[in-house]
């Protein structure tokens, strides 16, 4: 076994024991103060008591939407990065959270929502999708790296300022505080119906991003020989594009807008896979799950009288770690 | 025995013609040298030989046409090197190498092992294989680029200038390591603009000139004062000290200013 694969496997191992704890954290962390072990404990006859409801209503969803959605951005923000071969790179780059977060809000703000709950992470899915179909059509089917990121920041922005439109023509205020708040980011208050029709399509997504690992390892040495090497770079393109907006775009739609994980931990984690993009995808994949769940805790234990929203925490811990990783970029340049 | 047959090939990019009606027929065992003055189409004749490019005519291999060949099958048949770059990831010279096995998804396996360790030794990089490809030297990271390329066991090798940049020293080192492949049977097409060299080491050459083919054949009868003044517009003295061919550029035959005016 090679000094890499080594790392590798201790890297996975270390990080799905961090999993594993903060999920049985997640579970055990709350208002209340019944613990995983209560639970555990709990006779057949008290099954149906307010604890079990605590536990299986409440804390069990949000634990495996805190794990899954961690899942999707770390693993979409490697191979996003391995593909665009830039470490900038995140999932909001190619605007399928952006386009999510507008299609979502569309059925907030027609009150859609209100008569059919499971609308909303199918409006999710449906502009992850349509994100992908424009990027699809304005990038081309050769489209360098270059193209597809300009094409990315397009939708993102034109999507971005079409939320913007309907906040401001809201003639109600509560939803434009819904609206306003679910696009905080949060995995808090979702149950298992939303669970149910998320993940699979997450999955998926998860499934096609683990294949790209040998493409994205070729892409390490340019397109042109990524190709001589048998792969084909619009296949590659197009099932990356899919990837991201299955697993991102059902992960968005539950639980708004989680930004910079995507960035932050691919970046944390590439040393310790010998810089290799097919490594990092697993790797990256467990630890944006820890990090949404460790995240998803400490909003839980920070002492303030209303519980910060997940979205603002990784943003006000992201945000300084991209300028910090711009000003390293720019160090190395000159 | 005919490896590769290129028949009537033409490369356009939009209007204009990048390479027109090549036809060229290259034997196996052997290092072939494409020169030409800069823009004549030589990349984008190595580009189209690797089926990296979209074109017009025939390009065979071993009787198969390239086109028809699957991309997993060309590459690996085919091992491509494009002109200098560095990797987007620091990987380890290891790794990096490994990369040429990508083709045969047998990267565990331990015959797979053996042919790394082989292009690693072959390359001289056993020293270096735990390092960061960004930390090596010019003339390591074009070792590194060729065991990369040579650990897919191709049939032909296709390299963009893998000499370009590098000291003198380094130079022969890599014209030796390819001598060395294709006495075990590997062909080699090479681009190069040192006209020494390509004197030295190459059986035949291709002159490239303005995106058509001005001459082809063994070394030594291209290699003359009026095919070079043709491609290059260069006057030459082509010489032999101690056995090693070398070709000495003298004046241009018109000068910058003249150029300019004409």
């Amino acid at each position: 076994m090679s000094k890499n694969e080594y790392c590798f496997l201790k890297t996975q191992s270390v990080l799905g024991v961090l999993v594993f704890v903060f999920f049985l954290l997640s579970l055990s962390l709350g208002p209340s103060n019944l613990t995983i072990l209560d639970f555990w404990f709990l006779g057949e006859t008290e099954k149906n008591n307010t604890s079990w409801l605590i536990f299986f209503e409440i804390r069990l969803p949000r634990a495996i939407l805190g794990l899954a959605v961690g899942l999707s951005l770390g693993l979409a923000g490697a191979a996003l990065q391995g593909y665009l071969r830039n470490p900038l790179a995140e999932p909001g780059i190619i605007g399928v959270s952006t386009s999510a977060s507008l299609f979502t809000v569309i059925v907030f703000y027609s009150g859609l929502s209100a008569g059919f709950a499971l609308l909303m992470p199918l409006a999710g899915i449906l502009g992850a999708t349509s994100a992908v179909l424009v990027l699809q059509s304005l990038a081309g089917r050769n489209a360098s790296a270059l193209t597809v990121v300009l094409a990315g920041v397009a939708i993102s922005s034109f999507s971005g300022a079409l939320i913007s439109l309907a906040l401001n023509f809201s003639s109600n205020p509560f939803a434009t505080y819904e609206i306003v708040f679910w696009l905080l980011g949060s995995v808090a208050d979702r149950g298992h119906d939303q669970v149910a029709i998320a993940l699979p399509f997450m999955a998926v997504g998860w499934a096609l991003l683990l294949c790209l690992g040998n493409p994205l390892d070729a892409l390490t040495l340019g397109e042109e020989e990524a190709t001589s090497l048998g792969y084909k770079l619009s296949r590659v393109r197009t099932q990356l594009i899919f990837g991201t907006a299955l697993a991102v775009g059902s992960a968005t739609s539950i639980a708004g807008t989680i930004g910079f994980v995507g960035l932050v931990v691919p970046h944390l984690l590439r040393p310790l896979v010998g810089n290799r993009p097919k490594l990092l995808l697993s790797t990256s994949a467990l630890g944006g799950g820890a990090l949404v769940l460790a995240a998803d805790i400490a909003v839980r234990l920070l002492p303030f009288k209303q519980e910060i929203k997940l979205g603002v925490l990784t943003a006000l811990i992201g945000a300084p770690f991209f300028l910090l990783l711009i000003i390293k970029q720019r160090r190395n340049v000159s | 025995m005919i490896l590769l047959k290129i028949d009537e090939l033409s490369v356009k990019l939009g209007s204009s013609t990048i390479l027109n009606a090549i036809t060229l027929e290259l034997k196996q065992g052997q290092i072939i040298g494409l020169m030409g003055a800069n823009g004549s189409g030589k990349s984008t004749l190595l580009k189209a030989i690797a089926g990296l490019i979209p074109h017009s005519g025939e390009i065979c291999l071993r009787g198969q046409v390239i086109k028809k060949l699957s991309l997993r099958a060309r590459a690996k048949t085919i091992g491509y090197l494009g002109q200098s770059q560095l990797p987007s990831w620091s990987l380890s010279v290891r790794d990096f190498v490994a990369l040429g096995r990508l083709p045969f998804k047998d990267g565990d396996k331990i015959s797979a092992k053996k042919i790394l360790e082989k292009s690693i030794l072959e390359c001289d990089l056993a020293d270096l294989s735990d390092r960061l490809v960004t930390q090596l030297s010019g003339g390591e990271l074009a070792r590194a680029r060729i065991a990369r390329v040579i650990a897919g066991e191709p049939t032909i090798l296709l390299l963009d200038e893998p000499i370009a940049g590098l000291d003198p020293l380094h130079q022969l080192e890599i014209m030796h390591l390819l001598q060395n492949k294709v006495s075990e049977g590997l062909t080699v097409i090479l681009v190069l603009h040192d006209l020494s060299l390509a004197a030295r080491f190459t059986n035949r050459l291709v002159l490239l000139k303005e995106g058509r083919m001005l001459v082809a054949g063994p070394t030594g009868l291209v290699l003359n004062s009026e095919n070079l003044a043709e491609a290059f517009k260069i006057n030459s003295q082509y010489c032999v000290t101690d056995g090693i061919p070398y070709v000495l550029p003298t004046y241009p035959i018109k000068t910058l200013s003249d150029r300019h005016k004409g």
